[in-house]
């Protein structure tokens, strides 16, 4: 019942649900990760959760119901009952595709990441703009063995409302992951080499510091070489002349 | 698709007004404000009119507004992040938009590609420019960029050391 539901909403949506191509351009090596399927569990569970409290106290109301005298008593936390667990599997969908729909694409120098079905959101960063790789688990994911790398741009503050969910700032979040350390090894060694720079827009300096003569030194060294050209020719003539 | 990288940067470089197209997506947009609709529409309708973007060399410029203009600039050397995002409604009407972040500490994008169809075009385009993209530096020679004052300072050496040969070789 799953799959056909996916795919008919996905229809709907115009979502194609492929993994996002590579940043252009030459790479080494370019790599797709995919959320583990613990995250999946995880969404389920931290779902259960948030609904825990409510369904609780609506089971609690229809059993209550049930003693009363009231012949319709039953009928309203039995119908917010209904109304609940509807939005329950409506969410418990949305978690499935949520995860199935997770794709983060490493390369040797860039970091893409495509999640979502309603808004199809992509972010792509380069490794030289990264400030810091953080690693994040709340114990529930702790429990599953799973976590979230995220890697932090200098490109500004994330609203109050973001910041309460552990995102401090722009960037990408890998989440739901098992092996972030080894995942974490990886962005590091490719952080070390593009290490130079403030990750500001300062300009390329991974060359090396390299400082061009103006053109007007340029002109002037062109002279002098002129000036070597003719003093040699002015020191062999002699030497022809006078032998 | 595979279109090559000079043919897109072309396509990208032309890019000037969005998408008539986007006028729809706004007015959907503005439905979403119910009561406010009449007013969120106006103000949509004037941006998508005065909307301008233009494409440089070093960097990216856009404009807008008519009561309270706007106009932003930004190099692409300063890009942070390059966010592309889809809504339902502008998968249904074939468009994109390209939100790009610099470092100035806002929380929402400092400019904002939206209403094109190209906007995979214009996330690659950006790509190449921002920094990192180009592969590590290897120290050989032949990567070495044409170093004039080298060659220049090679050719003085030789001379000067053809003169004193000459002068030698006189006594």
């Amino acid at each position: 019942m799953y799959s056909p539901t996916k795919s008919l909403v996905l229809r709907l949506f115009k979502v194609d649900g492929a993994p996002p191509e590579p940043p252009r351009g030459a790479h080494d090596r370019v790599r797709v990760l995919r959320a583990s399927p613990k995250y999946f569990t995880y969404s389920v569970l931290a779902l259960l959760c948030a609904f825990a409290v409510l369904g609780g106290l609506l089971v609690v109301g229809c059993i209550a119901a049930l003693f009363s005298s009231e012949p319709w008593a039953a009928a309203i936390p039995s119908g917010l009952l209904a109304l609940v667990l509807a939005l329950f599997s409506v969410l418990f969908f949305c978690a499935r595709v949520d995860y199935e729909l997770r794709y983060y694409v490493l390369t040797d120098k860039s970091v893409r990441v495509r999640h979502g079905a309603w808004i199809v959101d992509e972010k792509t960063i380069t490794y030289s703009n990264v400030q810091n790789v953080r690693i994040v688990q709340g114990p529930l994911q702790r429990m599953f063995g799973i976590s979230d790398v995220r890697l932090d741009t200098a490109g500004g503050g994330a609203s109050v409302e973001a910041q309460k969910h552990g995102n401090t700032g722009h960037g990408v979040a890998l989440a739901g992951i098992e092996n972030a350390a080894e995942v974490r090894d990886e962005i590091l060694g490719h952080l070390r080499r593009r290490a130079g720079g403030a990750g500001l827009g300062d300009a390329d300096d991974e060359r090396g510091p390299r400082r061009e003569l103006s053109s007007r030194a340029l002109a002037t060294l062109r002279e002098v070489v002129d000036e070597a050209r003719a003093l040699r020719r002015a020191a062999e003539e002699r030497h022809g002349g006078a032998p | 698709m595979e279109a090559s990288t000079a043919e897109q940067d072309a396509v990208v470089l032309a890019l000037e007004r969005p998408h008539p197209r986007l006028l729809v997506q706004y007015t959907i947009r503005s439905l979403a404000g119910v009561f406010m609709f009449p007013v969120l529409w106006l103000v949509h309708y004037f941006k998508y009119h005065t909307l301008r973007y233009r494409f440089g060399e070093d960097g990216i410029s856009a404009s807008w507004g008519i009561l309270f203009r706007q106009e932003v600039h930004l190099t692409y050397k300063r890009i942070q992040d390059i966010h592309v995002s889809r809504s339902i409604v502008e998968r249904y009407l074939g468009l994109g938009t390209v939100e790009i972040q610099t470092a100035a500490g806002s929380s929402r994008a400092e400019l904002t590609v939206e209403g094109r169809p190209e906007y995979e075009a214009v996330r690659d385009f950006l790509y190449r420019r921002m920094r990192g993209h180009e592969p590590l530096a290897t120290h050989s020679a032949e990567t070495e960029p044409r170093d004039e004052a080298r060659e220049l300072l090679v050719a003085l050496r030789d001379e000067l050391a053809a003169t004193r040969r000459a002068l030698e070789s006189q006594r």
